[in-house]
């Protein structure tokens, strides 16, 4: 009876599961079953924790062997010789590398028996498989009935499914063809409203005008002043009206029309001879009792009217536009747009990381690197180029000009959506002209949309708020005139910039009108109260609170906050008999 | 009429540059003449200051060859040699082990090239294919956490290299777009990841393979002439590639 050993393929043995081990008593036949069970023997490759055993190893390197191992007591004990060997020789290595322990994870020792090259595995994987393979029986094609019926069945389930999906096909292209032919048509139908929208507002003024108040009219040759603050008739209004701002809506319009009416009160209103002002009903929306009639009720009070005086005659004309605060922009907030834009992408100083900031998380030890990394370690930063370093790559100049010019698409983009209001005006002005019955003083059929031309007969004033009449500060707005954008390209107009206070009326610009959407009113009356870190205090005479107030902000902003608040009481109160 | 004609014929197309890149050879230095003599201790840490303190991604491989010319030396100088210790090396099962159980030779092949790359679930490397008794190059992707344990996906991409040391070398270019993007990311320039094994992943599904040749257009197609058109400076990146592909 001969002795029968386990024996397996592979580099690592002892992580090996059990069915990959086989039984067989010789290494010819343990070869033949082990080649041929494995589902992809040519993947075993390597020698076990990459030593070279002399005498047992193939001259090859490690990735072209296939070692197998057995439990036969002699490829055991020479095994274990070459370890003791190796131990003696190299101490220090026995507890870190070259770990061949002999046994098989049970108890009983083995050892590597023999090394195959990959490139023999097909001969010992044939001659098993033909040693196992079934006699061959003949060449005849016959069926059984039942296997004749079950392939007819199976041709015709086939040659349904695939006229199914041919159908499908078939429909899934007139869907397609459908599709494309709707989203046309409904392309054509907004085509076609923005065309009847445009004719609309053509006719607007024509339609719905009303001449509040007519007279002898100014001269010719003057362009009319277009104010470019939007302003709100409720809070115009109110005080004078002895309403309340919040309970005046569109119902007062009529009532204020009426104190219009009179030459004395539409000189305060209107101040210029020729002039253009366009006006909100109402700022906030106001609250009737019930959400819905609320939402009927504020649509309306949204709505814009605007204001046309040429010498006595006073034309009040409806408009179908949602105007912003501004009617014709300034290209200067555009400009500090793409500026705010670019500040984004690049580095304040040459010595700053590209793209970001050097020292993100503030101040820290200048040897902190060395105290807390080990010392092979290195950072994303250190392979970070500064900017001068990127801008001094030839191609990093082609990427910054790639940049900026999708920044300047961004910022045009932008403008031009901005423009959908100020070209709609344009159309209402173009159609007033044209078809009202000299309800301007434009020749009929001049091309408003000329820019050029426009400007002849109107003259955007960028008069920010209402009460300017300083002619000094006058003439600085006059230089910042905003242009009449009409597509591309926008033309800028800056400010002269040798004056030397243009950049305090700038910041007081800033400070004052555009950031601060308060009313005139609240200035005084907001800070009643201070509260510090949790612990609010008793408001303070208002004495104090003025002068707290007054140290806060710079004497300029409030010398002409005051000249503002002083001059809308003398527009509109002459006999200063209500202040105290 | 002939200066024209010089740069003519002095400036290569895109796709030659290409080839001209992948046909690149990893530097043999000549080892047994140095085994005799490697040269004087002192001279050699002269040789090795003069070069600098580089940071690692940027060493030069003459670098490693100076490095170990000194072991050489002060092994002799020592009275003793590497090859004492009765070691034979791994990779060829010829020579005696001189680096950490490889010889010199070997290892300077090895730190140059690689036959091997991936993450935890896909992998990518140099294998035998056992149909066709030729070295192929194989990707293979894992998967488990479904109920059925663990499983493995194992597809030859191309196949035909009458040697392994041919497989290795046909990866080189794959070498060189990894570690060109792993620079890019370095750099903080994250942009969507076009690192050419994804693509062999669908070539897996759609059970494809190619011959050496086609392996080589597709490799030139996918990841050599896009770094191309981006004017990359493949001949510098050479130095980094051999370096950043480090092996202990």
């Amino acid at each position: 009876m001969t002795n029968k050993y386990r024996f397996i393929i592979g580099s690592d043995p002892y992580a090996a599961k059990d069915d990959r081990w086989c039984e067989a008593s010789t290494l010819k036949e343990a070869l033949g079953i082990l080649f041929s069970k494995a589902d992809s023997p040519e993947f075993l490759t390597g020698r076990k924790e990459s030593v070279f055993l002399p005498g047992v190893s193939l001259p090859l390197p490690s990735s072209e062997v296939i070692q197998v191992w057995s439990d036969n007591p002699k490829t055991a004990e020479r095994s274990i010789a070459f370890q003791k060997q190796f131990d003696k020789r190299h101490p220090h290595c026995t507890s870190h590398h070259f770990r061949l322990h002999p046994h098989r994870g049970d108890g009983v020792d083995c050892g590597v028996e023999c090394e195959i090259p990959v490139t023999e595995i097909a001969r010992y994987r044939e001659n098993h498989l033909l040693s196992k393979a079934l006699p061959y029986h003949g060449d005849s094609d016959a069926l059984s009935p039942l296997g004749q019926l079950a392939t007819k069945h199976r041709e015709a389930a086939i040659a349904l499914k695939d006229d199914l999906q041919r159908q499908r096909f078939l429909h899934s292209i007139s869907v397609e063809s459908m599709r494309k032919e709707e989203q046309g048509l409904r392309e054509k139908s907004s085509l076609l409203s923005d065309k009847i929208h445009t004719m609309e507002l053509y006719l607007d003024g024509v339609h719905n005008h009303l001449i509040i108040h007519d007279g002898q009219r100014a001269d010719h040759s003057k362009p009319y002043l277009v104010f470019q603050k939007r302003l709100f008739l409720d809070e115009e209004m109110a005080p004078v009206l002895n309403f309340s701002v919040e309970s005046f809506d569109f119902d007062d319009v009529g009532s204020a029309e009426a104190f219009l009416g009179a030459p004395d009160n539409f000189k305060q209103f209107l101040p210029y001879d020729k002039m253009i002002l366009v006006t909100r009903i109402k700022r906030h929306e106001k609250d009737y009792g019930d959400p819905f009639i609320n939402a009927m009720l504020s649509s309306v009070n949204r709505s814009h009217i605007v204001w046309i005086r040429d010498g006595d005659r006073v034309i009040r004309a409806g408009c179908d536009i949602s105007f912003s605060d501004q009617i014709f922009p300034s290209l200067e907030e555009l400009t500090e747009r793409e500026a705010a834009l670019l500040h984004k992408f690049y580095a304040k100083s040459g010595d700053d990381y590209a793209f970001g900031s050097k020292t993100p998380f503030g101040e820290i030890h200048p040897d902190w690197k060395k105290r807390v990394l080990p010392f092979n370690t290195r950072l994303f930063s250190d392979w970070r180029p500064t900017f001068n370093e990127w801008m001094s790559k030839p191609q990093s100049v082609d990427r910054l000009n790639a940049i900026q010019e999708v920044i300047r698409e961004y910022v045009r983009e932008e403008a031009l959506s901005g423009q959908g209001t100020q070209i709609k005006f344009l159309i209402f002005l173009q159609g007033l002209a044209d078809q009202g019955d000299h309800l301007l003083s434009v020749p009929k059929g001049v091309n408003l949309m000329d820019d050029k031309i426009f400007l002849r007969y109107f003259k955007p004033l960028a008069e920010r708020h209402f009460a300017i009449t300083d002619p000094t500060l006058l003439r600085t707005w006059d230089a910042a005139l905003a242009s009449v954008i009409k597509g591309t390209p926008i033309r800028v107009h800056m400010p002269d910039v040798k004056d030397p206070l243009f950049f305090n009326k700038k910041s007081f610009q800033a400070t004052l009108l555009r950031k601060s959407k308060r009313g005139v009113k609240e200035w005084r009356s907001r800070p009643s109260k201070v509260s510090l870190s949790g612990v609010s205090w008793m408001p303070l005479p208002e004495t104090f609170d003025r002068k707290f107030l007054k140290s806060l902000l710079s004497d300029r902003l409030w010398k002409e906050s005051h000249r503002f608040e002083t001059q809308i009481i003398h527009r509109y109160l002459v006999d200063n008999s209500f202040v105290a | 009429m002939t200066s024209e004609a010089s740069t003519l014929v002095e400036s290569p197309s895109p796709i030659e540059m290409a080839d001209r890149l992948m046909r690149w050879q990893p530097v043999v230095t000549s080892w047994d003449a140095f085994r005799r003599d490697p040269g004087e201790v002192a001279a050699l840490v002269a040789e090795l200051k003069a070069m600098g303190a580089l940071p690692s991604y940027a060493r030069p491989h003459e670098e490693w060859v100076l490095q170990q010319r000194l072991r050489l030396a002060l092994f002799k100088q020592n009275g003793s040699s590497p090859a004492a210790a009765d070691i034979i090396c791994d990779e060829c099962g010829l020579r005696p082990a001189e680096v950490f159980g490889c010889c010199l030779e070997c290892a300077e092949f090895s730190r140059q090239t690689i036959d091997s790359a991936g993450n935890g679930i896909t992998h990518f490397d140099v294998g035998y294919h056992l149909k066709t008794g030729t070295w192929g190059l194989f990707f293979s992707e894992s998967f488990s956490g479904s109920g059925c344990g663990r499983s493995e996906i194992r597809h030859a991409i191309s196949f035909g290299y009458p040697v392994r040391r041919d497989a290795v070398m046909a990866l080189n270019p794959v070498v060189a777009a990894g570690s060109f993007h792993r620079i890019r990311q370095a750099r903080g320039i994250y942009l969507p990841d076009i690192f050419p094994l994804h693509h062999l992943r669908d070539m897996t599904i759609e059970g494809r393979s190619f011959s050496p040749s086609e392996f080589h257009v597709w490799l030139r197609d996918q990841c050599v002439m896009p770094l191309l058109e981006e004017g990359y400076d493949m001949l510098s990146l050479k130095d980094r590639v051999t370096t950043l592909v480090q092996r202990p």
